[in-house]
């Protein structure tokens, strides 16, 4: 039974691998909307197994004063909240930027840190960061500061996994091609048209994601299976960026 | 209320490169040479920021002229 960190846990990805190990392993989630959160959880009976608890990642501070002696000692922590601003570039605001980059890159740089400086991560312990390869392989338009927050985490895994080598604690990244979510279709999140993704499933030689595609990756990477990768951003995209 | 001048030019606001004095609300915007997927979405998130109206791919595959996209937005 492993102890698990989940950072951000109501997005469609998250929730997916919290139904898949909610049952074998120790869960803290964090999450911003209780609701969302509170909706996706009275169905598991999870009491025993989840522990969570509010963060806004966006408030860096709110970080800092995180109750770190309420938590165990970590065996993975994984990375799923990110926010996409999709604007041109031009129309950008000082506030897409901040919220941005907080959200997805700062807060957790930050919460890594606490996380070292307290002990919290054990010998042998994974961290993984959702990616994308948006930042990594391609940069689409309208998704400038996405792109830029992901290619900010494939430079931070790097050092990161070099200066944490001799403890073993290992840091890698997924960097995922477009995944088949439920939000994918809904019009309020309008990630996509309709007529936008048939155009993009054409592209994808192995057709678009499954979410558990991205879950057995995750999987692998927090298990001693993986305990000779590091420092990596793997592109798990069914061959779209090779096309 | 939204003032039809200014929206009009909200709307032109979103072109670089065209002779916007040639742009009013007979035009059909899809036709013009700069409109393309980024142009589309500078649309979006001009109407969005000062209308506080989402448009949708089906509501600019709908509309022909600007003033479609002005109906739809006073809808």
């Amino acid at each position: 039974m492993k102890n698990i960190l989940i950072v951000g846990g109501t997005s469609d990805i998250s929730k997916e691998f919290i139904k898949s190990t909610y049952l074998d392993n120790n869960l803290y989630i964090t999450y911003r909307d209780k609701k969302k959160f509170l909706e996706f959880t009275k169905d598991l009976n999870c009491e025993k197994n989840i522990n969570n608890f509010f963060i806004d990642l966006s408030d860096l501070e709110s970080i800092d004063n995180l109750n770190y002696s309420g938590f165990n000692n970590f065996d993975a922590v994984i990375f799923f909240a990110a926010i996409d601003i999709i604007k041109p570039f031009k129309l950008i605001s000082n506030d897409d930027i901040k919220n941005s980059f907080n959200i997805n890159i700062i807060s957790s740089i930050i919460l890594i840190r606490n996380l070292i400086n307290y002990k919290l991560l054990n010998n042998l312990s994974s961290v993984v960061f959702l990616s994308s390869i948006s930042g990594i392989k391609i940069g689409p338009s309208g998704h400038s500061l996405y792109s830029s927050t992901k290619a900010a985490i494939n430079g931070l895994i790097m050092s990161l996994a070099n200066e944490n080598s001799k403890r073993g604690i290992r840091f890698n990244a997924i960097a995922p091609g477009l995944i088949q979510t439920k939000n994918l279709h809904d019009e309020n999140t309008r990630i996509i048209s309709n007529e936008d993704y048939d155009r993009y499933s054409m592209k994808y030689p192995l057709g678009l994601g499954k979410t558990n595609s991205v879950i057995s990756l995750i999987n692998f990477l927090i298990s001693d299976e993986s305990k000779w990768l590091t420092g990596q951003t793997i592109v798990l995209d069914g061959g779209f960026t090779i096309n | 209320m939204i003032d039809k001048d200014d929206f009009l030019d909200k709307f032109k606001s979103i072109f670089e490169e065209e002779d916007i004095s040639k742009i009013d609300f007979s035009t059909e915007f899809k036709h013009l040479d700069e409109w393309d997927s980024l142009t589309a979405l500078t649309l979006i998130t001009i109407i969005d920021s000062n209308y506080k109206k989402v448009l949708t791919g089906e509501n600019i595959e709908s509309a022909n002229t600007i003033n479609d996209i002005y109906k739809i937005i006073l809808s």
